[in-house]
């Protein structure tokens, strides 16, 4: 019965300092207690987790760094690739750019025939400008056709083989262009330059030459067909004692940038020097 | 190579296909020289609207001139080569002048002279350095001499 008692009161007692601990910790009067126990056990469990951490790395890294090294590798590769296919589809875009460029030209002018080429070479010497064209004779081009491009004329086929064809470009110094001055409505020549640039010649003293004018293909001569842009007038040449004035044009076509031009296989040039008169050939 | 040859300085080019003919040529281990004048001359009369006997003619021309400095200059074949550079520079475009205007082409000299002529030229003897170094590799590695 008295150990009964006794238990009770120990139970009790028990409980009331628990009560109190728990009371006392709660309202924080046990916090400088709690804080100067337990930072020691703190920096000890820090000090172990340390030490673990560095032996955990200095068995398992090495490993870890052969497998880096090889997935590295293989993602390199991998960027690589995707590079590389970046550049093929991005000279592809450029490709079907200008090659939608030449069909929607080709569909202005449904009453011509064309054949698409790609420009695969330039004449090597420098007193030249010509370039070479990957269709040739199997595929209908013909010497004399004109070369056009969505931006203007180009030239015409020089010379044919099966495969292949050579351009005489506008700018080459051996051509000679009948040219329509569109405002002006006058008739003059543009000819070619050893530096590639072109230059009207034969415009007549009256005619209001003015920068900017628009320069196309006149038809006449029967070399090439007529209202094809050329280009446009940079500078006005003009002095009083000569009998014409002259200019220089900026070409429609960017020729260091051609690369696919149309054949107009439609249009045959006509050799009209039979018809001239010999006096004045 | 081909962004080389598109170089251009005024109305001037690099004529690397002569440049690779003199820088070959001028390895005093080479023999086969007509050979590849031959070809440069076949692979460049296909291509270019210069009158066959003007690119046959300069070609040749070069043939024989590095042949004959070769054997003259052989002591510093890089000063060979520069002689040769300019000299052949000089014939090839004098040839093509008067070619072109025998044709009908209406180029005037001076201008041809000044506009393609001297820039070409300019081009050709920068080209000489890098050129010299590449095919005095290359013969080494074509004609691997015997240590003795």
């Amino acid at each position: 019965m008295k150990s009964n008692f006794s238990l009770n009161w120990q139970t009790i007692v028990v409980l009331l300092v628990a009560g109190g601990l728990i009371v006392m910790a709660l309202s924080g009067f046990l916090n400088p207690v709690i804080n100067n126990t337990l930072s020691p056990l703190v920096s000890i469990q820090g000090w172990a987790a340390s030490r673990f951490n560095a032996l955990y790395e200095f068995l398992t890294v090495p490993r870890d760094v052969a497998t880096l090294r090889q997935r590295n590798a293989e993602l390199e590769n991998q960027v690589s690739n995707l590079q590389t296919q970046v550049i093929e589809l991005q000279q592809q875009i450029n490709e079907a750019q200008v090659l939608y460029a030449l069909l929607d030209f080709a569909r202005e002018r449904p009453e011509n025939e064309y054949v698409a080429s790609s420009v695969i070479g330039r004449d090597p010497s420098p007193f030249l400008h010509y370039i070479i064209i990957d269709q040739g004779s199997d595929d209908g081009i013909r010497h004399g056709m004109p070369v056009v491009t969505e931006q203007g004329l180009v030239g015409r086929i020089d010379a044919v083989t099966a495969s292949a064809s050579r351009v005489q470009l506008i700018t080459d110094p051996n051509s000679v262009i009948n040219i329509r001055l569109q405002r002006a409505q006058t008739e003059a020549l543009l000819v070619g330059s050893l530096t590639g640039d072109v230059n009207l010649n034969m415009v007549p003293q009256d005619v209001n030459l003015q920068s900017g004018d628009l320069v196309l293909s006149s038809g006449l001569g029967a070399n090439y067909p007529g209202d094809i842009v050329v280009g446009q007038v940079l500078t006005v040449r003009k002095q009083e004692t000569d009998l014409f004035q002259s200019a220089s044009v900026q070409p429609a076509v960017d020729f260091n940038n051609l690369r696919a031009v149309l054949v107009i296989t439609n249009f045959r040039p006509v050799n009209i020097e039979p018809l001239i008169p010999e006096e004045t050939q | 190579m081909v962004v080389v040859s598109r170089l251009r300085l005024i109305g001037g080019s690099a004529d690397l296909v002569l440049m690779v003919i003199i820088a070959w040529g001028i390895q005093e281990q080479t023999d086969d020289l007509w050979i590849w004048v031959i070809t440069a001359c076949l692979l460049t009369s296909f291509v270019s609207a210069l009158p066959n006997f003007a690119i046959f003619t300069g070609y040749i021309f070069t043939l024989g001139l590095v042949q004959f400095i070769r054997q003259q200059v052989w002591q510093s074949p890089i000063l060979a080569m520069f002689v040769a550079t300019g000299i052949s520079t000089l014939v090839m475009n004098l040839i093509s002048i008067f070619l072109l205007q025998i044709n009908g082409s209406p180029i005037q000299f001076g201008e041809a002279f000044n506009l393609v002529t001297i820039p070409s030229m300019l081009l050709n003897l920068l080209l000489v350095l890098p050129l010299y170094a590449v095919f005095t590799d290359l013969a080494g590695l074509v004609y691997p001499q015997e240590e003795m």
